[in-house]
């Protein structure tokens, strides 16, 4: 498939109290073919709902509203068979726990023959040689044995480049990674970064992750998300080197860095609002260094890649 | 180039308040002895602050928990200001207890659900002296405060909490005993970026203030390089490698080290064009290689390092390393310059 994905006006929204209450705020999003973009945010950004309200595997109590395109079929609107069609097919998501992803009880070989074969028609020996080709490309040592391996069996890195295996192994237009590296060691993070760099074939990645430099890492695209909007986006250089929303500015300033001289760390002040905090104007404003009533009497709309009425100028430190 | 001297000869051995001689800490599994700390010899100066960086299962929270007197070594001695406290009594124990204490990685975990932030910060007041409630109260009040939360929040329980503040909390109690030592176990790694650096300067203000000694565990090693001013770095149950955090980085002498500094996911093009990719993952400490441990991932091994060991050695600048090839493997780190 070499059409873009597109996530037009996306909203998840959760019941409480006082009613509905959204944590994806009408995001509109294009993936192009290839492309590996990352979603960035703090916990509560909405990142992770966005992801799953893409493969349309949101929880039962959300609301999901707008469309996402994936070839030329609305994942929101469509039917579970329909739905169920193009996770594999053409989106598939990892998860950042691999252990608790993949069934204990079921071999390696029966779980990703039993997804090749549900998406095509194979018979159970192709069906194998196609995992062989698949986990080799991925990069496990001994494949042929590996596949007679249940989960446990497997370290934590291998188990996750069987997740990527599985993903991969119907050869989708888009996979999502949610944290696919929080949960491994630094030397094991290097791997799978390495492979989700340059081993991905031609599938896209949306890669979910809280930090910017996994996501620099690995992708050409940043996408920072904040409180269920996206505040800024752009390519990784200009992101990370001209950041011009105060809360891209303010992650950055927050992560240690190896200066000789240790300066102290810039935190952002206070928290996140709450899911069911109303808030008035910017949903940063209340963080911000640069904020006026401006920002507090309306929303900055997101215009030329940026949702910030006083964008930040100059070259980051 | 190496002398052979135990210690470090520019720290005089009153400056170190707690200390690990040899310590070893074997587990038994399953008819198989795992030596999870293996021969480890460990300082931290007064009002200093002192890394331990490694992988899972190189045994640095099991060091850590030792240090604490919280798992018992199976051998080796720990030394806090000079006494022998290896084999004290849990009623002995009581001054080094008010004086080593601990912060967990989880405030999630580490913060009992049905008790109040007064009596989560009372805990170990009342533990240890005598008095009322209202005096604890009125202590743990003040503790709050410094720790950047408000000191009329005693009443609410943690789960009222974010994890920051949670975190506050949990170096409150820690505080409670006045200590001169804090163990931290991944002190910020359960937090949002933002709250990290709310923490981190934190526990640095703490230090400026009391003169507390830290022993940070943690896998982050931009944050250790901010820190610390020393660093241990383990590798299956043993060090191999220390020194001081500026020269660690800027010129790792170990190969896994390099490798380790070299997997910091990077901001910048040139530390990922250049990095080191281990193969597989470290082997598990009951079927450790013969010769150095490191051996099968090393991407400098000599047939050699599959059949000696090397020893933990001073260089003349005071570090140590366990490598036969010190030096040799080197990581692009990227320094930034804030003048």
């Amino acid at each position: 498939m070499t059409k873009a994905i597109e996530v037009k006006n996306l909203e998840v929204s959760f019941p409480t109290p006082s009613g509905y209450s959204a944590v994806v705020r009408g995001i509109s999003l294009t993936i192009s073919p290839g492309e590996r973009i990352a979603i960035v945010g703090e916990s509560g950004s909405g990142k992770t709902m966005l992801g799953l309200s893409m493969l349309g595997i949101q929880p039962a109590s959300a609301k999901v509203t707008g469309e996402v395109i994936i070839g030329d079929v609305d994942m929101v609107s469509a039917n579970d068979a329909t739905a169920r069609k193009l996770r594999g097919n053409y989106i598939s998501m990892v998860f950042q726990e691999p252990l608790t992803s993949l069934n204990p009880v079921r071999t390696i070989s029966s779980q990703l023959t039993e997804s090749v074969r549900r998406h095509n028609k194979m018979s159970k020996s192709e069906a194998e040689d196609r995992v062989l080709e698949i986990l080799t490309s991925v990069g496990i040592p001994a494949p042929k044995e590996r596949m007679k391996s249940y989960p446990h069996q497997l370290s934590g890195g291998l188990r996750q480049r069987v997740m990527i295996a599985l993903a991969l192994i119907n050869k989708p237009a888009l996979v999502v990674a949610d944290e696919p590296t929080t949960a491994l060691d630094a030397t094991i993070q290097a791997q799978i970064l390495d492979l989700l760099r340059s081993g991905m074939g031609d599938a896209a990645l949306m890669l979910i992750t809280h930090d910017l430099a996994v996501a620099a890492d690995v992708c050409n695209r940043i996408v920072v998300m904040y409180a269920g909007n996206i505040v800024e986006q752009g390519p990784v250089a200009e992101i990370l080197g001209n950041p011009r929303h105060p809360y891209t500015r303010g992650l950055l300033n927050a992560i240690p860095k190896f200066d000789k001289a240790r300066p102290p760390l810039m935190p952002i002040p206070g928290s996140p609002p709450t899911i069911t905090e109303v808030v008035s104007g910017c949903r940063f404003a209340s963080r911000c260094t640069y904020a006026d009533s401006q920002c507090t009497a309306s929303e900055p709309k997101f215009i030329d890649n940026l949702a910030c009425f006083h964008p930040v100028v100059g070259a980051s430190k | 180039m190496f002398s052979s001297s135990g210690w470090s000869l520019k720290v005089s051995p009153e400056n170190k308040i707690l200390s690990a001689v040899d310590l070893s800490v074997s587990f038994k599994v399953s008819n198989a002895l795992l030596r999870a700390v293996d021969t480890v010899n460990f300082y931290v100066n007064s009002g200093e602050t002192v890394a331990i960086v490694g992988e899972s299962g190189s045994g640095k929270t099991t060091l850590a928990l030792s240090l604490i007197r919280s798992t018992q070594p199976t051998s080796g001695q720990i030394f806090f200001e000079g006494q022998d406290v290896t084999k004290l009594s849990e009623k002995n124990l009581k001054p080094f207890r008010k004086n080593v204490q601990m912060v967990f990685q989880d405030p999630y975990s580490s913060l009992d659900p049905r008790m109040n932030v007064g009596q989560v910060i009372g805990e170990p007041l009342k533990a240890h002296f005598k008095g009322t409630s209202a005096d604890r109260n009125e202590r743990a009040a003040e503790l709050l405060v410094s720790v950047g939360l408000n000191g009329d929040l005693l009443d609410r329980r943690a789960s009222q909490f974010s994890g920051g503040q949670r975190q506050r909390i949990a170096i409150a109690r820690a505080l409670a005993l006045d200590p001169k030592v804090v163990i931290a176990d991944e002190p910020v790694s359960a937090l949002d970026v933002s709250t990290q650096a709310q923490i981190v300067n934190l526990l640095q203000k703490i230090q400026e203030e009391r003169n507390i000694s830290y022993v940070l565990v943690s896998h982050d090693l931009r944050l250790v390089y901010h820190l610390a001013t020393r660093v241990v770095v383990m590798y299956l149950g043993k060090v191999v490698e220390e020194g001081n955090c500026d020269d660690v980085v800027a010129d790792p002498q170990h190969p896994y080290t390099a490798a380790l500094l070299s997997a910091v996911p990077a901001l910048d093009e040139a530390s990922r064009r250049d990095r080191i990719v281990l193969n597989g993952s470290p082997p598990s400490p009951i079927a450790r290689p013969t010769g150095c441990s490191f051996h099968p991932r090393c991407p400098i091994a000599r047939p050699e390092c599959a059949t000696q060991t090397p020893e933990l050695q001073s260089l003349p600048d005071g570090r140590k390393v366990a490598c036969f090839y010190p030096g040799e493997l080197q990581a692009h780190v990227s320094f930034t310059s804030s003048k």
